[in-house]
This record gives C-alpha cells, structure tokens and sequence, in this order.
C-alpha cells in the first residue's frame, strides 16, 4: 500500500516505509557490520537505493523482503570494504565511547566470534536469531532456495560455535 | 569431542532455540553425555539472541532520511561509466601514437639480383635485419655504363650515403657460388649489390670480419677479377675486369670506372 502510494507520486509514503523499517534495516546491518555508526551510514545508503530503484520491485514477495535483500546485499559489501579494519579496536572504543545507546550487557564473546565470522555468516545469523525470519524468508532474502538457506545457515552456525567455543 | 549423531544435532539445535524446559530436562535425562553440550547450544543461541536486542537506539526518534550517494565504485553509475570509457578511449589513443612514434621506420630490403644456383654453407654474422615485404627484382643493367641511371626504371631504395657502405659486418662462407656471396655481402652490410653482365660464378670461400661491403668486394675482386663501384646511392656496382691502376690521375673510383667505361671489360 505504502509501495503503490510512493510510485503513484506520494512522497510521504516512503518516509512512512522508512519509518516503519528503519529499526530492522538497522539491526540487519549493525549485525553485518558490528558497527553502530557504519550500520547508520549503510541505512541511509540502503533507503536511498530503495528510494531510487523502487519501480524495479516487482512485487511477486513481500516489500520487506525485497527490502531485506537490498538490506543484506548493501551491508555484505560495505563489510566487505572495510574488511581489514580492525574490529577488535573499534570494539574497544567503542567500550570507552560515551554514546546515546543504552549500556551493552551482552557477552562481548559474542560480538568477538561474530566478528570473526564472515559477513555473509554474520548476515544468516542476523536474519535468523535478531530477525527471526523464517527459512523461506531467508532464502528470499539472500537469493537462494529453501534447502540452500537451511544448509547455510547450519554452516554458519557451526562456524559460529567453534569460533565461540574456542574463546572459552 | 565424541562426534555426535546427525539427528541427535539436529535435535540440540531444536531444543536450544525453541526447546522448552521440560523438552530439555527429557533430554538431558535420555542422553546424559549430551547435557552439557546442550547447555553450551542453548547458551550461544541466547547470546546470538541478546546481540540482537542490544545495543537499541535510544533517540527519541529515527534520524531523518537524507538520500545520499551510494559509495559504490564510479563505474556502477551510468555517467561514471561513460567518463571511464572516454578516458580508455583516449589512453589507447594516445598509446597508439606513442608506439607508431617512436617506432623506427623500416629500411627497404635489398633487391635480389639473381637466385642463387646453389645452396651457400656460410654463417653470416650481421646485425639484425629489418624484414620488409618482398619488393620486385629489378633486372641488372645491360650495360653497366649506362644503368641504372640512363634508364627509366624504378632506381633501387635510397640509402644514406655512404654510411651504408661503411657498414661493417662479419660474413663466413665456406663453397658458395660469386654471385650468391655478393647478395649475402649486400644483406649483411644494407646494400643493394647490383652485378653487372658477364660476371664470372665460381665457387669461393670467404672470411671476413667487421669489414665494409667494399672491402670485402675490393678483396674479392682482386681474386676474381671484378671491380665495385659505389653508386652513392646506397648501391653497388660490380662489374667483371680490374682497374690495371695505370692510369695517370685519378685513383678513386670516378676515375677508374671512367678507365673500364672507355675499354672492353668482359669475363
């Protein structure tokens, strides 16, 4: 509805669409990107593109699964970019940096072994226990059938769990 | 680590994420050495689950959405494709141009007076030669006094003067016939050798070393009775008979073609 209102000349509709998805595009690529304010710049980089090449969505899946596939494809590759960064470092300032976001409690392994997961691990991984989408949601999400995803993501969480469970 | 039955994996997984209490008190009861592996999978699934939740945004509201300019590679937008395929353009261009420049030109190939009658054992050490495509022998002058400049055909390629027949070159051949000795001069040195009529073709054996094409053919005239004329045009002129050099005045080359013009030169 929102889609349609955008593409027949509305402009507030979109602000509308981001409004609404702005949360979970931004926990996709915080989860991909491990990185608060990388996940705010991709946000605006995935909501542009949304912006400019929504004519192309074709509507044979739902809006937010065309939009999570943007979502996902956009922060691999920006992951990808800033592969070699240090996470360890930006973890750690992050730690020291007074920011509006409310105290991390989580286990810091966590976000460790995620980091040492590739991106596309740590997109699987994002989409399934952050997003909870389901498995056909997921192959939608990152192109792929059903049984693929299912395989990748067992893949993915295997990896997940021997980085893991070597720190402890 | 025991490795673990696939479907007993399986159901772990199950269990830690969606797993009740009781479905994993059951668990734990039937397969005692798992348990603790299972507590470790239902850890890591609620500290994947937690990473998720926190750290929130705690602004009031989303930033406002500003539409900025995607940090791709210039290529993927459709000026930035254009731009680099005009600039390719003009570096293949300007490559072009550089190449074609500073490419030497090629010299003219030598003219092949007459094929050889047979085949020369010989190693000629020369510098290396330009290949050019083969160009129409042109046929020797009927008579050397007055060709090839009295006739009409196309005059053999001009080369520097003089400094073609300074070249030196080393040439060694062991039983080759005259006339295919004097073509193999002319490739090793740059010169077009024209011989005139009547030259003799015996067979000769040759040794020379960083000697022009005149020394090797004042040598072998000497020997064989023949005479070279530098044309001056990058060309030479060998015609059978020996300048006896009792002439009065003159002993260069004007003077002693002068002497052979004037008599009967014949093998």
């Amino acid at each position: 509805m929102l889609v349609e209102r955008f593409l027949g000349g509305d402009a507030r509709a979109f602000e509308e669409l981001y409004s609404k998805y702005y949360e979970k595009v931004f926990a996709i690529a915080r989860g991909v990107l491990l990185d608060s304010d990388e996940a705010a710049d991709a946000v605006q980089e995935i909501f542009t593109l949304v912006y400019r090449h929504l004519g192309r969505f074709d509507k044979r899946s739902r809006f937010s699964t065309w939009l999570f596939r943007v979502a996902v494809n956009r922060s691999i590759q920006e992951a990808r970019r800033t592969k070699y960064r240090s996470r360890t470092v930006a973890l750690t300032e992050a730690a020291g940096k007074v920011t509006d976001e409310e105290p991390d409690t989580t286990d810091p392994r966590i976000q460790m072994a995620l980091a040492k997961l590739a991106a596309q691990d740590r997109a699987l991984l994002v989409l399934f226990y952050w997003e909870e989408l389901s498995l056909q949601d997921i192959a939608a999400s990152i192109g792929c059938g059903v049984n693929a995803a299912k395989t990748r993501l067992y893949r993915a969480r295997e990896r997940f769990r021997m980085v893991y469970e070597a720190m402890l | 680590m025991k490795k673990i039955a696939p479907e007993l994996d399986s159901l772990m997984w199950t269990l830690a994420e969606d797993g009740g209490d009781r479905a994993i008190e059951e668990f734990g009861n039937r397969n005692p050495e798992l348990r603790s592996e299972l507590l470790r999978r239902i850890a890591i699934v609620q500290g994947l689950r937690s990473a998720g939740k926190k750290p929130k945004p705690a602004m009031a509201s989303i930033p406002r959405f500003i539409p900025k300019e995607p940090r791709g590679s210039v290529f993927q937008s459709r000026p930035g494709k254009i731009v680099a395929g005009l600039a390719l353009a003009a570096i293949a261009a300007v490559a072009f141009a550089v190449t074609v420049l500073i490419t030497p030109p090629t010299h003219p190939r030598v003219p092949d007076p007459q094929p050889p009658s047979e085949p020369a054992r010989s190693h000629a050490q020369a510098p290396p030669k330009v290949l050019t495509p083969p160009t129409t022998p042109t046929n020797p002058p009927t008579n050397p006094a007055t060709a090839p400049e009295a006739t009409n055909e196309q005059p053999p390629p001009k080369a520097p003067t003089g400094a073609a027949t300074l070249r030196k070159a080393n040439l060694h051949i062991d039983h080759a016939p005259l006339l295919t000795v004097l073509k193999m001069i002319g490739e090793s040195c740059g010169v077009s050798i024209v011989p005139g009529p009547g030259m003799p073709n015996p067979t000769v054996e040759a040794d020379y070393r960083d000697m022009s094409a005149m020394d090797m053919l004042h040598d072998l005239g000497r020997k064989f009775s023949f005479t070279a004329f530098d044309e001056d045009d990058g060309s030479i002129l060998v015609v059978p008979g020996v300048d006896t050099g009792d002439h009065p005045e003159g002993t260069g080359n004007e003077g002693a073609r002068g002497e052979l013009r004037g008599r009967k030169i014949g093998g």
